[in-house]
């Protein structure tokens, strides 16, 4: 318990310093009010735009551990990876991936010889574990998966919600090494009786009645020895934005589960209530999360697998190629919750499809990239589409996604390019 | 950038099959990497935004309230939202987040966010 404390006194640390430094900051500014830039003007960053209102943002390099990203809020971080990365190869780097925090009192300092990973809860025998005995007590095991966030591709949703405003990039696809929570949980001996697990991370709120951040999932969930415990990530730490030392990885479900400096496992003999799951994270209950607008009384389930997508990597909008020349045409796919079984092309706007090749098979949860080719024949605006089939079928729909929230967006992707 | 350094960027392309890219992950296996990690600790710095709300009826509270929990931007790049929208959100943000914005706060706080980033009703895509 005596190292929670010492990261909660970090966390208010770190709000009082912060307070204090916009107060400062905010004397020296007076009436000028800058907003959303450094106070200092020549320290002027690079803007990325994003194709939707309000889209501009900067790309930031000031976030410890990570490369250049897009930045979509300081505090606490909404990090954004930037789009290219995804052609350059199907694992996202560390230092590129995304970062994605709700609240602001994130612990800034780890001491790896005091942190506890703590399960207690309805089992037989609560216990903690050290770093080290989480690493050498107990089987690794590893697996390539995709980390999306529930609400990626917000910006792009029509009409649009509030949020965090993400383009395609909260997304990132990651070697998980770890331990299995089956086994992490067969040592405390789960009583009979048990229904969830319950999951807390670090981090907290600043003010004593916002919610903690916690996730939980369904005993059987919990048990499938998929669900694991990783405390590396492409074969290295967790980057700190990224949850070091472990976080939660739920292969094939939202990120928002994925609980980040994970230090308390609790068992539930209870649904769990906390606003977290009860009232944040809904979807409309269906496969789909699917919606209209000013549909009412639409019974709300907590958000839970992945569904189908995929992306064209190498051109963007608005790309021009040569007329009459074969022209490559790569990306990348996941299947959500189950592997990718097909991925399908079209160059005339969804009239025609046809099989891409599919790249080198990491499993079911990760990233598969694909590629074809295509010869623009006249110069003119070709509307470019890729869809993925997963091994359960599920393929991606022709009309976005929506709901309230802005979770779920899986629609098929549409580049727009120009032969000439 | 020096003379060598660039004779050396020059280079660097054909050294690439001899250099692992940092985005190919190297094929260890589980147990290597159980074997291999050194978690050490760690402590980092995080950014701190110099973004204020700008002036207008009702920055002031906005600055005193809404930046206890978040920097100022994010509220910028929300798309632009109806006056009840941002009502609704700074009511979350009170009665949800626990925020201690005074409830007498809450309407201009709404409006200035409405001023700042609204969409008229009318014209608004829903919601």
């Amino acid at each position: 318990m005596k190292n929670i404390t010492r990261f909660e006194a970090d966390a208010v640390q770190i709000a009082d310093m912060q307070r204090r430094n916009f107060i400062k900051v905010a004397g020296l500014l007076g009436a000028a009010g800058l907003l959303g830039g450094s106070a200092f003007p020549a320290l002027a960053s690079e803007m990325v735009t994003m194709p939707f209102a309000n889209g501009q943002r900067r790309l930031v390099r000031s976030f410890p551990q990570k490369g250049e990203m897009i930045l979509l809020r300081t505090r606490p971080p909404l990090l954004e990876t930037p789009f290219h990365v995804f052609d350059k190869g199907v694992f996202t780097p560390n230092k590129l991936f995304f970062v994605r925090w709700h609240l602001p009192g994130i612990p800034t300092s780890i001491n790896v010889d005091t942190f506890r990973l703590r399960i207690r809860g309805h089992v037989d025998q609560p216990y903690e574990l050290t770093l080290k005995q989480l690493i050498h007590d107990f089987e690794p095991v590893q697996i390539a998966a995709v980390n999306q966030c529930s609400g990626n591709s917000r910006g792009f949703f029509s009409p649009r919600v509030a949020g965090g405003e993400w383009g395609n990039g909260a997304m990132g696809n990651a070697l998980w090494t770890g331990v299995r929570l089956k086994d992490i949980l067969a040592r405390a001996g789960v009583k009979a009786g048990a229904l969830q697990v319950r999951f807390n991370g670090l981090d907290k709120g600043v003010e004593p009645k916002t919610p903690d951040f916690m996730k939980s999932l369904a005993l059987d969930h919990a048990m499938d020895g998929e669900v694991m415990i990783a405390y590396a990530m492409n074969g290295k730490p967790l980057p700190l934005l990224n949850g070091f030392p472990i976080r939660l990885v739920v292969p094939g479900w939202y990120a928002t589960y994925w609980v980040k400096m994970l230090f308390d496992i609790n068992v539930l003999d209870k649904p769990d209530e906390n606003f977290w799951m009860k009232t944040a994270y809904l979807i409309p209950d269906n496969p789909a999360g699917n919606m209209t607008p000013r549909e009412q009384g639409v019974k709300m389930v907590p958000i839970n697998k992945m569904v189908p997508r995929s992306f064209i990597t190498n051109l963007h909008d608005g790309a021009m190629v040569h007329a009459g020349r074969r022209t490559l045409v790569r990306g990348i796919a996941f299947g959500g919750d189950a592997g990718v079984t097909k991925v399908l092309f079209s160059s005339d706007g969804g009239k025609r499809w046809e099989p891409a090749q599919l790249g080198k098979d990491y499993g079911k949860y990760s990233f598969r990239r694909w590629e074809t080719h295509f010869t623009p024949t006249q110069k003119h605006e070709y509307r470019l589409m890729v869809k993925a089939i997963n091994t359960e079928g599920k393929t991606q729909p022709e009309k976005p996604v929506w709901n309230p929230a802005g979770f779920m967006q899986n629609v098929i992707e549409t580049v727009k390019i120009k032969a000439v | 950038m020096n003379k060598s350094t660039y004779k050396l960027l020059r280079v660097l392309p054909f050294a690439a099959v001899l250099v692992v890219p940092s985005h190919v992950v190297l094929a260890e296996s589980a147990g290597q990497v159980a074997q291999s990690i050194h978690l050490k600790s760690m402590h980092v710095t995080l950014p701190v935004s110099n973004g204020v709300f700008k002036p207008g009826p009702g920055s002031q509270s906005a600055n005193e309230y809404c930046m206890i929990c978040h920097s100022a931007g994010f509220m910028y790049n929300q798309p632009p939202l109806t006056r009840a929208t941002w009502k609704m959100e700074v009511n979350k943000m009170r009665n949800a987040m626990g925020c201690p914005v005074p409830e007498k706060d809450v309407e201009t706080i709404a409006q200035y966010m409405y001023h700042q980033n609204g969409a008229p009703a009318a014209k608004a895509q829903r919601p």
